[in-house]
């Protein structure tokens, strides 16, 4: 139960009375009129237990976007019910209007909306709502938590968006497949065609211009239906915060591009989560739109506090494709977490598929060993040289294993990523 | 549930027993904040009952054992047949002494002067011998007419000498120093600098009204110094009774306690303080029920990235590791050069501080002390020798 202010106002005006009569007869005849009043207000209620809840919350919606949560409050018994609810949201959901006001007369019922602004990429959960039903004096109330779960799946926004359709013309220019009057530049012969004023010359093939008594060029188009295998790694390593958006965001962000883009391209994707077990798979042979089904699995992933197992990699890749593939392992490069964990296993990979290791750099050491104006900063200079000679270190050895790696910074990761893809694509080596 | 019970209600018999057990703890669990609170009350209460059983803690009280307390005189006096009374209040040591005829001793210690003026008088003959610890003006005026106060003692290892012939302080030949010292017909234990001046014992002639300065004598931390036991025990025990008196705050005679302000308050205050408790209450109620259980968030781990360097650099400066520190910028910097001046991964230092020196028009020596030559020495060449390195390689880069 709960009381209301007015049940508070009608006790201060006692003290009105305890005035003018003091004594204990005063105050229990008073104390009595207030507990008769709120019972009689309890008992006249309607019963929070004759309320069906209802809630329909949209499936998913992109971070930084609004949703809607709609309740249906169905009062089943004959009293009119008066009163508020909370619906219990958690925090991050950034319900602004959680607690409304309820008028609902019996046998009918309500509607309301619950405006949310996720602040949080990931599953957010309201176990319950709690209803206070007012009596018609509105004095006291009853109140009562009825569990009604409810699940809003908040996508990754996907900022990287914004580089997708600059890739992609670039993509299709590889293809020849501009208005420019231009050969492509894949390197997968297409097609044969007639020669047009402009043609580069080089590209005439001789041959079929003998057979044809006609000049004949051929086309070349990029490699199509190749495999690219992204892997993200949400061990310890990704849950260090830099420019203010944990590395698995960023993560996120470059393998939701580079998909695209590599859709785009005719490849085919898969994409794995890992640390110590697969935690998110979507396979390239599945039904639906891709990237529908990469933010829904990628969603849910939070960085765990645990060391990734490198080892399961290979066995991973070779589930999905047993074919020359690109696989890129999106990462951080520590040199402790990748010496003992990736290396061993590099080889491995490296003698059937092409490897990308992408990671973000931290722009923040650059700045702290800029600043050497006392001796604590000086020495935090050297210390971030350190960080940036090993990580200098650890690339330089990926590189001469035979790897590409990118590490760039937060914003940059995503359109660098998606630039190695292209060139790669470009120099036939998919 | 037993298998007999389960099996004369089968249908609800396996769900209930788990079902029912379920619902109990769900039910503790929401009550688990009272049921707490209730425990710790009761507690509260046990104990605070338990604390006033316990023994009383005046000091120099008879029935107290601490070291403040005066149970070991009290009990060797009784062992040596001394009837000692510790009266609860004033109008019982007053029967008491009435009761023996003026054959008893009376042992007063008042610090805070509870006992008024007239009830002071009162006591005053009764006893054969009065025995007064520390008294203040009150109690020499009223109890010691020929015993004045005469300033304080100080406390020092030496201890007193008697330095009188009355029986009780020759036999005990000295005692603690400290407490307050007294002047009286017979003067003993002075104060050892100053001769024949006032001293922690004094008494009348005929040695029915006795001054102690010191009332540690008695405690029962000091009572086994020097000759405290002997002057104590000869003071107190020299008749059958000792009424040993040590008034409370309930002896205050009724005509001195202070008025009770409450009295001159208009009749309904009371009644009204009361009732706004109870309206503070009810809004306490009112604001502090919340709308539901609080939604838990979990939380995403937050680790900066740079916090690593950071602990790196707090462990270089704690142990003043210049010569790492130094060594690392160095690294970086011809790092950085060899690639901004195109020199390849496998070139020599000496190859970079050359290009480097060209590059920037300086001389090769001052290239080469800042990137190859002897450490900084002291804070302050260390700051300086960074920030040139830095500006060479600014030089560098911008040539």
């Amino acid at each position: 139960m709960a009381i209301s202010g007015r049940l508070v106002l009608l006790a201060a005006a006692g003290s009105v009375a305890v005035l003018l009569f003091p004594g204990a007869a005063t105050i229990t005849l008073w104390l009595v009129f207030l507990c008769a009043a709120a019972g009689v207000d309890l008992l006249a209620a309607a019963s929070p237990r004759s309320l069906t809840l209802e809630r329909t919350v949209p499936g998913s919606v992109r971070l930084t976007e609004p949703a809607a949560a709609v309740l249906t409050v169905r009062n089943t018994g004959s009293r009119p019910l008066r009163g508020s609810f909370r619906d219990g949201w958690q925090p991050s959901a950034g319900a602004l209007n959680p607690v409304q006001r309820v008028q609902i007369p019996g046998h009918e019922a309500r509607r309301f909306d619950v405006q949310l602004r996720p602040e949080r990429r990931g599953d957010l959960h309201s176990e319950s709502v709690t209803v206070r039903s007012f009596g018609p004096l509105g004095l006291a109330a009853r109140q009562r938590t009825l569990p009604c779960p409810a699940t809003l799946r908040v996508l990754p926004p996907f900022h990287a968006k914004r580089h997708l359709p600059s890739k992609l013309r670039r993509l299709r220019e590889l293809d020849g497949n501009t208005t420019v009057q231009m050969r492509g530049a894949g390197t997968e012969f297409d097609s044969l065609r007639d020669y047009v004023r402009g043609d580069d010359v080089r590209s005439i093939d001789w041959r079929a211009t003998a057979r044809r008594r006609d000049t004949v060029v051929r086309t070349w188009r990029p490699e199509r239906d190749r495999r690219v295998v992204l892997l993200l790694d949400t061990s310890r390593t990704s849950a260090a915060r830099i420019a203010d958006e944990p590395r698995l965001d960023t993560g996120i962000e470059a393998a939701l591009l580079l998909a695209m883009l590599a859709s785009g391209g005719a490849d085919r994707v898969d994409f794995l989560a890992f640390d110590r077990r697969i935690r998110a798979r979507v396979q390239s042979r599945g039904k639906g739109n891709l990237l529908h089904r990469l933010v829904s699995a990628v969603a849910p992933l939070d960085a765990e506090l645990i060391e990734a197992d490198f080892s399961l990699v290979p066995g991973a890749v070779q589930s999905v494709s047993t074919r020359r593939s690109l696989v890129v392992l999106i990462t951080a490069l520590d040199s402790g977490a990748l010496e003992e964990g990736l290396l061993p296993v590099l080889p491995q990979l490296l003698a059937k598929h092409v490897v990308v290791v992408a990671s973000v750099r931290d722009p923040e050491l650059e700045e702290l060993r800029r600043q050497r104006t006392t001796a604590a900063e000086v020495f935090r200079a050297a210390a971030a040289e350190r960080a940036l000679l090993d990580r200098a270190a650890v690339s330089a050895q990926l590189r001469s294993m035979g790897a590409e790696v990118v590490d760039e910074t937060p914003q940059e990761l995503p359109p660098k990523l998606a630039d190695l893809y292209i060139r790669l694509k470009a120099s036939g080596r998919l | 549930m037993s298998p007999a019970h389960a099996g004369a209600d089968p249908a609800a018999g396996p769900q209930r027993g788990p079902a029912l057990r379920e619902n109990v703890r769900t039910k503790l669990r929401a009550w688990r904040l009272w049921i707490i609170l209730a425990l710790v009350l009761c507690l509260v209460v046990l104990l605070a009952v338990l604390g006033q059983s316990g023994d009383d803690d005046a000091a120099l009280s008879p029935a107290n054992p601490a070291p403040a307390g005066a149970m070991a005189a009290a009990t060797i006096l009784g062992e040596h047949g001394v009837d000692v009374q510790a009266p609860d209040s004033y109008q019982e040591a007053l029967a008491i002494l009435e009761d023996r005829g003026g054959q008893s001793t009376l042992f007063l210690y008042d610090p805070n002067g509870f006992l008024g003026a007239d009830q002071l008088a009162e006591l005053n003959g009764l006893a054969r011998r009065q025995v007064l610890a520390e008294p203040g003006f009150a109690q020499l005026t009223e109890l010691a007419r020929e015993i004045r106060s005469a300033g304080v003692l100080p406390e020092q290892d030496a201890g007193l000498e008697a330095e009188c012939s009355a029986a009780d302080p020759s036999a005990a030949r000295s005692i603690d120093a400290g407490g307050l010292a007294y002047r009286g017909p017979v003067t003993c234990f002075p104060a050892s600098d100053r001769g024949n001046g006032p001293g922690s014992y004094a008494a009348n002639d005929d040695g029915s009204v006795i001054v102690l300065g010191n009332s540690g004598l008695l405690a029962n931390e000091s009572l086994a110094g020097r000759g405290n036991a002997a002057l104590a025990l000869r003071t107190l025990g020299s008749t059958q009774t000792l009424v040993w008196f040590l008034p409370t705050a309930s002896d205050i005679p009724q005509a001195e306690a202070p008025a009770d302000f409450r009295t001159l308050l208009p009749p309904w205050v009371d009644p009204l303080l009361l009732w706004l408790l109870v309206v503070a209450a009810l809004a306490m109620l009112w604001r502090g029920r919340r709308l539901g259980p609080l939604a838990a968030e979990p939380l995403p781990v937050v680790v900066r990235s740079a916090e690593t360097a950071e602990g790196r650099a707090r462990l270089y400066q704690n142990a003043r590791a210049t010569d790492r520190a130094v060594q690392t910028l160095r690294a970086a910097a011809l790092t950085r050069l060899a690639v901004r001046l195109r020199l390849g991964p496998g070139s020599s230092t000496d190859t970079v501080v050359r290009a480097a020196a060209a590059a920037a028009g300086r001389p090769k020596g001052e290239v080469e002390e800042l990137l190859t030559g002897a450490l900084p020495a002291g804070d302050a060449a260390f700051v300086q020798w960074s920030q040139d390195l830095q500006v060479l390689e600014e030089e560098v880069t911008a040539s």
